[in-house]
């Protein structure tokens, strides 16, 4: 939309009024909490994995011993997505609003409602929630909150060419699959509990690396939806675990010593396509590096352009903020993950 | 302390003739488990109550069976030391249902929303 004098009537009468912004408060770069950042400016960025050794053997005096080589894993390409924000004023518009000596709207109030920067960020911060909470399918499509722009195809792939979540990652040496689902008991993605905390723990724990030998990955960090029913109970849960005290369980002795503690992240509830409420998953924060984990590569920070007059035309004011960078994951060794929904898989 | 937090308790009167009856509907468009923390009841002439989780799949799990003589009354409720876990639990796909045979089950139940 371009904003015409008329879309902006009661602000520009002849009346004086406070001018109040409806905007969220300043937007956090929350991907980063739980992305790698790689500063990469080439439009593809790919990483391929390789194993190390197996485990070595015993032989009898005067045997041979057999040979071993690193094993060449999975390989993933990714490439920068453009993310841009285009503010459009009319003439009228922009000098009653801003520009003239009784201008309506002053420079902290416009700083608030032109922040395009906020703007990208915000779509960032969507989009990688939307990786973690879609990330049971092999793609969606993403679309921009309140229908702004078009609709974007996302794959959520791992280098493996399986899901994100899934019971069935292939391991390099062509060994058992693993998974990433949270499963309790026998329930697969339950929601947030103190068993399930631990059942993703034990999970977790049974990790191996490319070559069948224990990963010794634990989890460390807890993501949830701020405000969610899950997001508060977990901070009961830590809250007792910090105190030194386990959660009452049956078969346990009361005041039992805790497991450890975890630290915990809530993401904005953007809800549409981002985390549901009971969804959860942790992750091994010595796991949020280049070599695992999910990553955000960035090859232009977002940028403000310079404000322009469309002197061609009809004389708009034009505002520009761009961002070039991508998502993605090519190796989720490190997280767990639950639907929260009792069946996903 | 807590195993597990839901939405505060919400009573409601049971009434199950023989047969199947929804106690608690599945709500796709709101996703949440729902939780059952206490049954209390009889059944009006010998026969059983099952409390049966159904997915919209139709897949049935039987979470209890119960044998009751006539006007034999029933008490189930949460496991003392499992603060907040429910006695009986339904995913969000599942309806919480009970089955009676040879009598009407009457009685009340309290109930809560995890989402």
């Amino acid at each position: 939309m371009s904003g015409t004098i008329q879309d902006y009537a009661v602000i520009v009468n002849n009346v004086l009024k406070h001018i109040a912004p409806k905007v969220a408060p300043e937007v956090k770069s929350e991907y980063l909490d739980f992305m790698h950042k790689v500063e990469d400016n080439q439009r593809i960025y790919s990483d391929t994995g390789v194993t190390g050794l197996g485990m070595a053997e015993i032989i009898p005096d005067g045997g041979v011993g057999s040979s071993d080589a690193p094993i060449q894993g999975y390989s993933k390409n990714y490439t920068q997505m453009h993310f841009t924000k285009k503010v459009r004023l009319t003439f009228q518009s922009n000098f009653f609003l801003f520009e003239s000596a009784a201008a309506k709207i002053k420079g902290t109030v416009k700083s608030k409602v032109l922040e395009g920067k906020n703007s990208i960020e915000l779509a960032k911060n969507y989009l990688a929630q939307c990786l973690l909470s879609q990330g049971f399918g092999t793609s969606f499509t993403w679309q921009p909150i309140n229908n702004v722009g078009t609709p974007t195809p996302i794959s959520t792939l791992g280098a493996d060419a399986v899901a994100y979540w899934s019971v069935s990652h292939p391991r390099e040496d062509g060994g058992p699959v693993w998974g990433n689902v949270i499963i309790d008991g026998a329930t697969p993605s339950p929601q947030f509990t103190y068993s399930a905390l631990l059942a993703a723990r034990r999970q977790q724990s049974l990790k191996k690396d490319g070559r069948g030998m224990p990963l010794m990955s634990q989890l460390d960090t807890l993501i949830v939806r701020a405000g969610s029913t899950s997001a508060q109970f977990a901070k009961t849960i830590k809250g007792t675990i910090d105190k030194g005290l386990a959660p009452q369980q049956t078969n346990l002795f009361n005041n039992a010593p805790a497991t450890d503690t975890f630290t915990c992240v809530e993401l904005s509830p953007f809800e549409n396509q981002g985390m549901t409420g009971l969804q959860w998953g942790m992750m091994d924060s010595k796991m949020k590096n280049a070599d695992y984990g999910f990553l955000y590569i960035e090859s232009l920070a977002t940028r403000a352009e310079p404000a322009v007059v469309d002197t061609l035309g009809n004389q708009d004011l034009v505002m520009n903020f761009n961002s070039l960078a991508t998502f993605g994951a090519s190796d989720l060794r490190g997280w767990m993950w639950s639907a929260g929904d009792g069946t996903t898989t | 302390m807590l195993q597990d937090s839901s939405s505060r308790h919400i009573s409601s009167a049971i009434s199950a003739p023989a047969g199947d009856t929804v106690l608690i509907a599945r709500d796709l468009a709101t996703p949440a488990w729902n939780y059952i923390h206490e049954i209390v009841g009889d059944l009006s002439a010998a026969g059983s109550m099952q409390i049966i989780a159904i997915d919209s799949d139709s897949t049935e799990t039987i979470l209890g069976t119960f044998e009751l003589a006539d006007g034999q009354g029933l008490t189930l409720q949460d496991i003392t030391g499992q603060a907040g876990r429910p006695r009986f639990e339904f995913n969000p796909d599942q309806n919480a249902v009970m089955r009676t045979v040879g009598g009407t089950f009457t009685g009340t139940m309290a109930r809560s929303i995890r989402n």
